[in-house]
């Protein structure tokens, strides 16, 4: 055993000898490109972050073990959020696709990025985010929010930069570190990280709630009185289609719950195609895999739709009663589309009735909340 | 230099390891692992796997079917022990075969975990189908999402679970094409449909080891009754959300037949 306890120990020595060497491969240990690195000040007391949520959402908020929300971390997620550093050129940031006003989405069918390149999708509305365990973007490839946030940086469509100058401009900067200390208890400014920027950004993209329309105010709260009108479209949108009648659009079928969305990725009867493999985004399916999920996008919350035009994953139809239009057409019958999707009668009364209900669903405290407006203004 | 003492590092580790590996004057017997079971569901149409969304069935009256979706919930799985009586070893679980698209992932079938079981003699399995009412009365916020009663299968409007879900296609007419207005939904919930089942079966959990206790379900039988002759007329009926009555119970009682312990 001593035999064996000395050749341990002589690895021991060797491992300790090899790595205190000093590497001659380096040059003379400086550089130009170095990130600053530099003391950081200041205090570390982080106040806990809640977001409220009415009672009667049947959805409880999702906050990551290793993310949790501070004020500190919001208010530094939206400082970035906002904050032009992170493109290339300094003339856009995540606001600039994402505007409050139009419930975090854009009025262009594709944002153009720094680079004038325009990207392929609509812009998608970021509210009630904690309220989802679904992953994010139209095909679902980012599993987290702090995942989603890395991607529009670099994409070349969208900010057309990379992390490493981000970072470097944000340790530059003359507020960032401080800020970055005050969420996360960095004490150096070679500590801000990609990883760090983007688990703020997603702590303010959690703290954007939206339930608050007219209709949960009279639903809810016993606020108000529903119109003719927007009782006969709330009749169209939540009875179900039934074995006595099927001519109900049975809109509420996937537009479900206290976010009116089910989550789930689904081919909408969007476009006819013989085979699947012949959509040409194929949305979900270019993520897993499988050719079943080909031409499925993610349903999206009907909160606040009055304010999210032009609609679908593509920005394909401007107005609510195209987009009814549509779903009354019933489809093209594709394999894979949701059998949901089917014909049904809507005449221009009901259309008017059901866009009347679907206007109660904006929520005007949410765009006017000066907590999610930029904090440059 | 670098390399020398790389090459010696790594003789030296080399050897180490040899002699320790070969060394087991020190081995500890290994812990005996607790038995844990799972229940395996294989679905089926008559004499055909079910698949999602490419293959076609045969159905009554000329008809052609193709499916979406089917699943439905178990509450309170219980094993029937003569030692210890009635065992739950699972409130709730959700049985969904929405990701089987081809008849090797079909044959594998879906598989209900039930963790570490006592290990001890077993005489049946006892389950119920849906969502029992004490769950029921219950909501997604309930629960960590990821649970098995999410909000996917939530009815606000109903304040319930469905317990049970059947999505599809139907071709009437048997000439191929399956119309886009013959689609097929039915989704039904509500405690007067929930159904318990029990099943008389022989088996043991043993240390180390895994139980399997397989179960098959032929949606055939659950949407005809082979012993009236009554069968869900698609002709008739492509829908239901467990608004007629008539409907709801059929599908229930039938599903309840449907599965079978193998």
């Amino acid at each position: 055993m001593k035999l064996r306890a000395l050749i341990l120990l002589g690895m021991i020595a060797i491992l300790g000898w090899t790595a205190c060497e000093k590497d001659n491969g380096g040059g003379d240990g400086g550089c130009d490109n170095c990130p600053v690195d530099e003391l950081i000040e200041g205090e570390y007391d982080p106040e806990t972050y809640t977001i409220a949520t009415p009672s009667w959402v049947i959805q409880n908020p999702q906050i990551p073990a290793d993310n949790p929300m501070t004020e500190e971390g919001v208010a530094l997620g939206r400082m970035l959020f906002y904050d032009p550093i992170l493109s290339s050129d300094g003339s856009m940031s995540c606001s600039s696709c994402h505007k409050l006003n139009n419930a975090m989405t854009d009025i262009n069918q594709f944002s153009v990025g720094v680079q004038g390149i325009e990207g392929f999708r609509n812009s998608m509305p970021l509210f009630n985010l904690a309220f989802t365990d679904a992953p994010f973007f139209w095909d679902g490839r980012s599993v987290t929010l702090e995942e989603q946030a890395l991607i529009p940086v670099e994409d070349h469509t969208e900010l057309n930069e990379s992390w490493p100058n981000v970072i470097r401009k944000l340790a530059e900067h003359p507020d960032y570190p401080k800020l970055f200390r005050e969420a996360f208890g960095i004490e150096r400014t070679s500590e801000i990280t990609k990883e760090l920027a983007v688990k703020a950004i997603a702590q303010f993209e959690r703290s954007i709630v939206s339930f608050n329309s007219r209709y949960d105010r009279i639903v809810q709260l016993n606020d108000g009185w529903f119109t003719e009108a927007e009782k006969r479209g709330r009749d169209l949108f939540f009875i179900e289609p039934n074995s006595q009648d099927d001519t109900h659009p049975g809109c509420s079928h996937c537009h479900s719950g206290s976010n009116l969305t089910n989550n789930l990725f689904m081919n909408n009867g969007l476009d006819d195609v013989d085979e699947l493999d012949q959509f040409a985004d194929k949305g979900r399916g270019a993520v897993t895999g499988n050719v079943f999920d080909n031409g499925k996008f993610k349903v999206p919350s009907l909160r606040n739709i009055a304010l999210t035009a032009p609609y679908m994953h593509d920005g394909r139809f401007q107005t609510l009663e195209e987009v009814l239009d549509h779903y009354s057409a019933g489809g093209h019958g594709v394999i894979n589309e949701d059998v949901n999707i089917r014909p049904f009668p809507l005449d221009e009364q009901q259309k008017s009735d059901l866009i009347t209900f679907l206007e109660m669903l904006t929520d005007t405290s949410f765009v006017n909340n000066p907590a999610y407006a930029s904090p440059f203004e | 230099m670098l390399n020398k003492k790389l090459l010696l590092l790594l003789s030296l580790t080399l050897i180490s390891l040899t002699w320790y590996g070969c060394d087991n004057e020190d081995d500890v017997p290994e812990e005996p692992q607790p038995g844990v079971a799972q229940l395996v569901f294989n679905a089926s149409f008559q004499d055909q796997l079910l698949t999602m969304f490419e293959d076609t069935y045969d159905y009554e009256d000329g008809i052609d079917l193709r499916f979406q979706l089917f699943n439905f919930y178990l509450s309170d799985i219980t094993l029937v022990s003569p030692e210890m009586g009635d065992v739950v070893v699972k409130d709730v679980d959700l049985v969904s075969f929405k990701d089987i698209y081809n008849a090797e992932d079909a044959a594998k079938g879906i598989r209900i975990d039930l963790g570490e079981v006592p290990e001890t003699n077993y005489t049946g399995v006892k389950f119920g189908i849906g969502v029992k009412e004490s769950l029921n009365a219950t909501q997604p916020s309930d629960y960590e999402l990821g649970h098995p009663l999410s909000p996917a299968n939530y009815w606000s409007w109903a304040s319930g679970y469905v317990f049970f879900k059947i999505e599809g296609n139907a071709d009437l007419d048997g000439d191929g094409v399956f119309e886009n207005d013959d689609k097929l939904t039915f989704h039904i919930g509500n405690n007067e449909y929930y159904r318990q089942s029990s099943f008389d079966k022989t088996f043991s959990v043993q240390p180390n080891d895994t139980t399997l206790i397989n179960f098959e379900v032929d949606v055939y039988d659950m949407l005809v009754d082979e012993s009236t002759g009554e069968y869900l007329n698609f002709k008739e009926v492509k829908q239901d959300h467990t608004t007629n009555p008539e409907v709801a119970g059929f599908l229930a009682d039938q599903l309840q037949q449907a599965i079978k312990i193998q």
